[in-house]
């Protein structure tokens, strides 16, 4: 429906807002996507930028033929990011996406002899 | 660390630079950063009933409130703000936390011991049918 090749149809895009916390191990970061569901919700990781998308949920039925919207949001990510132990959870209209560390950039506890 | 942006109007396709802000020279620009205290809500008609539906990502089921009496609905919630551990820190913070206020003013009446209501994935629909005195009335012609 909102994949552009229908040309009749203005897709709004609207931009999440975000929440992140860097714990010692991780990136937390969480996206207010209220009235979705996980299986319609997109994330990937390309070229070192976290993309997450979805069709807005037409809940309340005020999408017409013409418009349709869209949730989206893009991330640079830093190099200390390990992207192949991404998780990512949907629950209360909140995706939470934890972006671990890389090993060699954890904090190390170094013991004196 | 709590970082907030000023709202501007419509930019798009930008893209953050949250994990490695030296990598933008200039700052993401948001639109969606409203000092929100107020749910966004759709109202619709539908027969015999009138749904309202609030937008409440991150609020639990037990932190919201609906009173309701005859023509006007009030939705009340929290949305808690997370505590952070030791060694935890904002990296961003877009999300308002705190009280949320919003009150309805019903298109007509409603029948206040029929209304229902689901809270799902952030939206929390309530179901008003219309009571007995604002329906349609047939009057028959004698």
């Amino acid at each position: 429906m909102t994949n552009g090749t229908d040309e009749k149809k203005t897709v709004h895009t609207i931009t999440p807002v975000v929440d992140i916390v860097e714990t010692a191990k991780s990136y937390v970061v969480k996206l207010d996507i209220p009235g979705s569901v996980k299986e319609k919700i997109k994330a990937s990781i390309e070229n070192n930028t976290l993309v997450i998308s979805t069709e807005a949920s037409d809940y309340a039925g005020t999408d017409s033929a013409e418009t349709a919207k869209q949730y989206r949001r893009e991330f640079l990510l830093a190099k200390d990011i390990d992207v192949d132990t991404v998780d990512a959870q949907y629950d209360l209209g909140v995706l939470t996406v934890t972006l671990n560390k890389k090993k060699q950039f954890l904090p190390k506890q170094i013991s004196i002899n | 660390m709590v970082v907030r942006f000023q709202p501007i109007t419509n930019i798009f396709d930008e893209i953050d630079s949250i994990f490695n802000p030296v990598a933008v020279p200039f700052p993401a620009i948001r639109w969606t950063n409203r000092d929100r205290r107020f749910a966004d809500i759709s109202v619709k008609e539908s027969g015999e009933q009138v749904h309202v539906y609030a937008e409440l990502p991150g609020v639990a089921k037990e932190d919201v409130n609906v009173n309701i009496n005859e023509g006007t609905l009030v939705i009340s919630a929290e949305r808690k703000q997370p505590e952070l551990k030791e060694n935890e820190q904002w990296i961003r913070n877009e999300v308002n936390y705190g009280k949320i206020e919003r009150t309805v003013q019903l298109p007509y009446p409603a029948d206040v011991e029929k209304v229902s209501a689901t809270h799902e994935q952030g939206i929390l629909h309530i179901v008003l049918p219309k009571h007995e005195n604002a329906k349609p009335k047939q009057i028959s012609i004698r």
